[in-house]
């Protein structure tokens, strides 16, 4: 049983008279698709016929797929709309050939397709067309317009066409296709192809014409005779009879040339097509005729009546009741069943003839009772006519449906059949059909509203479902969204159409195209309605069908196209690159993977869609999936190569409507994914530096102002990187790659894009990437910029699966947001310096807080020397002109103090030529601090500690430059940190001062602790040594001279004063008495209370003692010896010795017994005659002062004269300077006096 | 248990997709939703403007009901707020529990969850949804909403076992409607 279904069906076609068109074929030349269309067209013009003055309306139906022209088995009742009342068959009789044989030919087709439509054929035609060569026609096509010329390049092409000569008659002789054929023959054996002029003629057989029917038409004889017959002979044609007269026209040759003067040559196109349409006028009018003529006029309402009269045609549905004998007792199912069944059929006829209110009201008497009887199908099919009955009352009720159908109304397509015609035509319309409507017709109660249909059409389709007829079923689903289509109900058709989607059909065969054709005609209706993505859907559903096992190129082909066709719905286009940030990426990927399995003949296309969908899509598809892209893609490029450029579409019989689809290049972005792209700063002893342009003066006049001037405010770019490359010097990029594919990835040639490839010369790097799960793959890629100035970075260039790629940085969305610098300043070529030092390395990793290109290091006693040889190699390109050597460290006094080099040795190495080398001599004093707190007891007398060195940490700066980065302030930096261990040696553990001999001087009274276990002597002034044992103490006298201190000096000044007097001027070493090891104690950090400030300082004012107007007493002389009683002239000259008027000093002069402990001597054994013991005086820069006195000792002895200054709160005393010997006098005068004084 | 959760915005593009993890194959709920838009957008539909009202907009149900005839496999239901954002929510037939009552307000409680979600002031309209609190909401009403068997639905009632052999196409399975 044949259920293929018919997709283009509608709901219309219930209310239709069924006309199968037939194409008989005798020859190898089928119609040409345009010709065929033409003659078609021009066969199913007329779909209407029209009453006039009447609503009547009778619709013809046309059906040219024979697969849906339905035979169904015998006992099932066939429903009036899909039997086929009329046939029409088509022949295209070929040139050159036997008329003969071919008419032959036609009839005997003609007569099998009469036998197999028998049972319900009511009126046929059997349409020949001819295709003629005509050489005595060449002269009227010179004739022809110029339209004419495109018609004679189609004949080239071997198309026949229709010769538009003019002047031809259109009846010809009946004896001139004989003719006609006589020189097809000859002109084809001659001149085969060119310029072949092919007339088209229509063969008619014409059985209606009164002309042809004398003739005696064999073919159509019988229908002849039953129409010529009238009323009474209306009866199916018989099998048996109908066979009998067509086999005998068969076998009749003198039949045959008969037919063969019925031909009628038509050679004008219009007027062809017109022939046509009177032909088919003619035809659909004779069967209207016969159509009415059978249609029952009432039904029974009995179960056990028959049909009133005999109506043949309604014998067939089943058996009739017999009535022989004895009575059949029909059970009441079976009688609801048979009368519901009539009602039906009787509706259904009344349906086609133009009656559908009747036919309303008998539907919905059959549905009742149909339902009752359980009858499935007939109830389906009852519904279904219902629905379709309903439909065409409904624009009686809907205004709006009515406009809309008459603008939809085309008059070309109608037949109007004016009383005054049908009276002519009165021999067809033999039945006496009544052009009015009875009134009560019209009555509305079982006319179906909209809804109402929408439901009843659901049920039909369930009920069709139940009865397992799923042709059926799916023809009701597309009716039903046809219809709501048409009514504007998108959201019912929608219902309707994903009905259609479900249903199964059985007992089709496998290589059958149901299922694409469904799905192509679903998606065509949601087009249609609008729902784009459901018709993008179903076409990918049909496009998978179509590549199947055992598909062809020819479905392959399809399958391409339909899927092109539904990439719009899916935000896709070819033509552009598509972007996962629109749309839906899973399911563009899914489309676009479907897509490519259709090309996969089309390599170029095929791998270019691959790489598509991985670079686009590679988030969204699963590792099984990306397996199998990245297998299909590499089998096609280790096969065909990469495609290179872009790719189109070759011509491997795939043709598209719109000429075809062509990839462009596709840059991949993602394979490999690129998370980081850093340009990276030299190392950093390699940077260039730039050193700030001095300010030519203020630009405001303020000294700070806010307003900033457009120079200023002009920042730099923000693209630019804020570090400097070197021209002619390597650089780096540093790119983070990761392969998110499932396989391991060659990535070639790995180099970078710059704006102006000759600026820049850039590495290429070849790696193979892991697969997926690998973290990020740093690879680092070097150039070097070749000119000055800003460098622009444009992106990077690679190759994987051997197509070149090019990524710029601003078509990358993961830089979208953090943006790598896009240009890099390069500096002009500036030297480069290496550093080597004649000091080890440090061995562990200390911060120095900056970059240093390397480290030196030492141990060291504190107090050492040692000196570190340094060696500047340039081994760059350029000389080094200039070159700076600073010394930087936490605490620069300390550094100031124990570092030092030649910076005069080093300018006059300058320039350094490129591999030359210059030395510098770092002269390296370990001056810690000496000061300690002294060893306990506890401490000394256990085990020896460890000593802990102290560190002295420092960096060397050298900047230096050279070149053309000279010219333009570029230098460098090159840092190199010093780091020695400083052990202890010795240590001071207390100091204290006392007065030396000489007023002048004073000594340093130090203890020093031995910190080593080794034996050290300490060499101090004056030449002197001490050796002291390891971690032993002793105590040293220095001898130094006294400090002149300002006396404005605040005690901190002063105090630093004689810090760096003292480290300056008193030398302190220390010597291993076993090793050659010595140094220098520092002793500028040991601290000074006031008191033994003054006792160092030297006093501001120099006292001279002159006595006797000319004898200068000096210091340590045994100074002056003088007689008791003896008044002696001590002059005390006072000097300034600073450079600043002392204004207010207050000198105090006394006098102390040497033997005696107290400070100051009583009056009565030295008087001091002047009065300046205790004066106040004035002294000018440098300027000096005598005080005049005398001296009489009054007792014996040795009394030393002080002299004591004080000024601004400060006091001094200069002791010791005057020493005065008072002798007794031998003889007994004044002396003798004085020492009876004394006695006292 | 409800199967798929959709959450589209006003451009019809994918803002939360989540399918229930039972799902074998879960690229054509993606298909089902995508294509149910076209009926989404169909429903909600500006009704026209009536006398007396303000805007046609301003009548119309946020929720739209079933989508598809109620003799599918799978009821899918739309919804659809005004700023155009779409809920779209499958869930099998044979889950006779859920009435058309609960539908309504699962979705008046994915409308406020998105509400809230929406309020995030660094959330971009028309990004896909990252926030971890809606994504756990959803998650919880798939869990939450009965407990099925179906597992892998069919889209149509197709068989297609010719796809077995076409290893690059995972997409549609159609499975036979028993």
């Amino acid at each position: 049983m044949d259920q293929h279904p018919d997709f283009k069906c509608s709901i219309d076609d219930n209310s239709g008279i069924l006309v199968a068109i037939h194409v008989i074929r005798t020859g190898k030349t089928p119609f040409a698709p345009a010709q065929w269309e033409q003659v078609l067209e021009a066969i199913t013009r007329y779909r209407l016929l029209c009453f006039e003055n009447t609503p009547r309306e009778i619709h013809f139906r046309y059906q040219v797929r024979q697969s849906c022209l339905k035979q169904d088995p015998p006992g099932t009742p066939q429903p009036i709309h899909r039997r086929v009342f009329g046939l029409i068959c088509l022949a295209l009789g070929e040139a050159g050939s036997d008329v003969e044989a071919e008419k032959r030919e036609i009839l005997h087709q003609y007569n099998g397709l009469l036998v197999h439509y028998g049972q319900t054929v009511l009126d046929t035609r059997c349409i020949v067309f001819r295709n003629s060569a005509a050489e005595t026609r060449v002269g009227q096509v010179e004739e022809e317009d110029k339209a004419e010329a495109g018609l004679s390049e189609r004949q080239k092409n071997g198309r026949p066409s229709i010769n538009q000569s003019t002047n031809q008659s259109i009846n010809q002789p009946i004896n001139q296709p004989t003719n006609q054929s006589t020189n097809q023959s000859t002109n084809q054996s001659t001149n085969q192809s060119t310029n072949q002029s092919i007339n088209q003629s229509i063969n008619q057989s014409n059985t209606s014409s009164s002309l042809n029917r004398a003739n005696g038409l064999i073919i159509n004889q019988s229908i002849t005779n039953a129409n010529g017959l009238g009323f009474d002979l209306l009866r199916p044609v018989h099998k048996s009879l109908s066979e009998a007269n067509l086999s005998s026209a068969a076998a009749n040759s003198s039949t045959a040339t008969k037919i063969a003067k019925t031909y009628i040559e038509i050679q004008i196109r219009d007027a062809l097509r017109e022939r046509i349409s009177q032909v088919m006028e003619d035809f659909l009018l004779a069967l209207f005729s016969s159509v009415e003529a059978k249609r029952p006029m009432s039904v029974p309402d009995k179960a056990d009546k028959d049909w009133k009269g005999s109506n043949p045609s309604l014998d067939k549905l089943e058996p009739p009741v017999k009535k022989d004998g004895f009575k059949f007792d029909l059970g009441n199912a079976q009688k609801k069943k048979r009368l519901g069944g009539m009602r039906k059929i009787f509706a259904e006829w009344l349906l086609i003839a133009g009656l559908p209110y009747p036919a309303c009201q008998y539907f919905a008497q059959a549905v009742d009772m149909l339902q009752s009887a359980k009858e499935i199908l007939l109830l389906a099919a009852a519904l279904e006519g219902w629905a379709a009955a309903s439909y065409c009352v409904l624009p009686a009720a809907d205004s709006q449906l009515a406009l809309k159908l008459t603008a939809l109304d085309e008059p070309d397509r109608k037949i109007i059949l004016t009383r005054t015609k049908a009276a002519s035509l009165n021999g067809y319309l033999v039945n006496g059909f009544n052009l009015h409507v009875p009134d009560h017709a019209k009555d509305r109660k079982h006319c179906l509203t909209s809804d109402a249909i929408y439901d009843k059409l659901r049920l039909a389709a369930s009920t069709y479902s139940m009865g397992g007829r799923g042709d059926l079923e799916l023809e009701v689903s597309l009716k039903l969204a046809r219809l709501f289509m048409f009514l504007g109900d998108r959201i019912l058709a929608h219902k309707g159409l994903r009905q259609a989607t479900f249903v199964k059909i059985d007992a089709l065969p496998n290589d059958s195209t149901e299922r694409v054709d469904r799905f192509l005609t679903i998606a065509q209706l949601y087009e249609e309605i609008g729902f784009r993505r459901q018709a993008a859907l179903f076409r990918l559903l049909a496009a998978d069908r179509c590549i199947g096992p055992g598909s062809t190129p020819a479905t392959v082909a399809e399958a391409f196209r339909l899927t092109v066709r539904s990439l719009a719905p899916y935000s896709l286009t070819l033509s552009t690159k598509p972007t996962a940030h629109h749309g839906w990426p899973e399911l563009q990927a899914q489309v676009l993977i479907k897509l490519s399995a259709t090309c996969r003949s089309q390599h170029a296309i095929y791998s270019r869609l691959l790489l598509i969908i991985l670079e686009t899509f590679s988030e969204v598809l699963s590792t099984a999936e990306k397996e199998d892209l990245l297998k299909s893609l590499s089998d096609v490029i280790s096969h065909h190569g990469s495609p290179q450029g872009e790719v189109a579409l070759e011509d491997g019989g795939i043709a598209l409507a719109d000429g075809g689809i062509a990839l462009g290049v596709v840059s991949l972005t993602k394979i490999p994914f690129v998370h980081e792209f850093t340009p990276m700063p030299l190392p950093h002893h390699l940077q260039p530096l730039l050193r700030p342009k001095l300010k030519r003066g203020i630009s405001g006049p303020f000294l700070y102002t806010p307003i900033k001037s457009a120079s200023q405010l002009a920042v730099k770019d923000a693209g630019e990187a804020d570090f400097m490359w070197v021209a002619h010097e390597p650089c780096e990029l540093t790119l983070h790659l990761s392969n998110r594919l499932p396989r391991e990835l060659r990535v070639d040639n790995l180099t970078i894009l710059t704006g102006d490839t000759s600026t820049f010369e850039s590495a290429r790097a070849s790696l193979i990437l892991p697969p997926i799960i690998g973290p990020v793959f740093p690879v680092v890629i070097a150039g070097i910029p070749l000119e000055p100035g800003l460098l622009t970075i444009l992106g990077y260039t690679f190759s994987v699966f051997g197509m070149e790629n090019r990524c710029q940085l601003t078509e990358l969305t993961q830089f979208q947001r953090n943006p790598p610098p896009r240009t890099v300043r390069v500096a002009p070529s500036l030297p480069q310096l290496k550093v080597d030092t004649s000091w080890p390395p440090c061995d562990m990793f200390v911060d120095v807080g900056e970059a240093v290109v390397g480290t030196a290091s030492l141990v060291l006693y504190n107090g050492q020397r040692s000196t570190c040889s340094i060696k500047l190699h340039n081994i760059g390109r350029e000389p080094i002109e200039s070159l700076s050597v600073l010394v930087s460290s936490n605490d620069n006094v300390t550094a100031d103090r124990c570092i030092s080099f030649d910076s005069a040795a080093l300018e006059a190495a300058l320039p350094i030529k490129p591999g030359d080398t210059a030395e510098l001599d770092l002269n390296v004093w370990a001056a810690l601090s000496f000061s300690g707190a002294p060893n306990t007891e506890a401490a000394s007398s256990s085990l020896t500690p460890q000593p802990v060195p102290e560190p002295l940490q420092f960096v060397l700066r050298i900047d230096y430059s050279g070149g053309p980065g000279l010219l333009e302030n570029y230098y460098r930096l090159l840092s190199v940190a010093f780091f020695i261990d400083v052990i202890p040696s010795v240590a001071i553990t207390h100091w204290s001062i006392l007065s030396a001999e000489e007023p002048e001087q004073f000594y340093l009274v130090i203890d020093f602790d031995n910190r080593t276990d080794e034996e050290i002597e300490v060499l101090y002034p004056p030449d002197k040594k001490m050796l002291i044992v390891g971690r032993d103490r002793a105590r040293i006298p220095a001898l130094a001279d006294r400090i002149p201190l300002l006396f404005s000096d605040s005690l901190a000044v002063a105090q630093d004063a004689c810090r760096q007097h003292m480290s300056e001027k008193i030398d302190l070493r220390w010597e291993f008495v076993e090793r050659p090891i010595s140094g220098h104690c520092w002793i500028g950090d040991l601290t000074w209370d006031p008191a033994d400030i003054e006792a160092l300082s030297l006093p501001p004012v120099l006292v001279e003692f002159v006595c006797d107007g000319a004898t200068v007493v000096k210091a340590r002389s045994d100074g002056i010896t003088v007689d008791v009683g003896t008044p002696v002239e001590l002059d005390v000259r006072l000097t300034n010795r600073f450079s600043t008027r002392l204004s207010g000093l207050r000198v105090l002069l006394g006098f102390r017994e040497e033997s005696l402990v107290s400070d100051e001597v009583s009056g009565h054994k030295v008087a001091l005659i002047g009065g300046i013991s205790d004066v106040v005086i004035d002294l000018g820069r440098e300027g000096n002062e005598t005080l005049n006195c005398q001296v009489v000792m009054l007792v014996p002895g040795v009394f030393h004269l002080d002299a004591i200054f004080e000024l601004a709160g400060r006091r001094w005393s200069v002791v010791d300077t005057c020493c005065v010997t008072a002798a007794a006098v031998a003889s007994g005068t004044a002396p003798s006096s004085v020492e009876s004084s004394t006695d006292l | 248990m409800a199967l798929c959760i959709g959450v589209m915005g006003a451009e019809n593009q994918p803002l939360l997709i989540k399918i229930s993890p039972n799902i074998q194959d879960p690229i054509k709920f993606h298909f089902m939703l995508h294509s149910a838009l076209d009926v989404v957008e169909e429903k909600s539909q500006p009704l026209p403007k009536t006398p007396g009202s303000i805007s046609g907009a301003d009548l119309r149900e946020l929720y739209l009901g079933l989508l598809y005839p109620s003799s599918d496999e799978v009821r899918v239901y739309g919804y659809c707020a005004n700023t155009r954002m779409k809920m779209i929510l499958i869930v099998e037939a044979s889950n006779t529990t859920l009435r058309d009552n609960e539908i309504r307000t699962m979705f008046r409680r994915l409308h406020v969850a998105y509400s809230n979600m929406i309020m995030n002031p660094f959330y971009d309209v028309g990004q896909p949804i990252s926030s971890k609190s809606f994504h756990d909401f959803v998650d919880s009403m798939i869990a939450a909403f009965g407990v099925g068997k179906l597992v892998n639905p069919t889209l149509y009632s197709v068989e297609m076992e010719y796809f077995e052999d076409v290893p690059t196409l995972t997409g549609i399975r159609l499975l036979l409607r028993s």
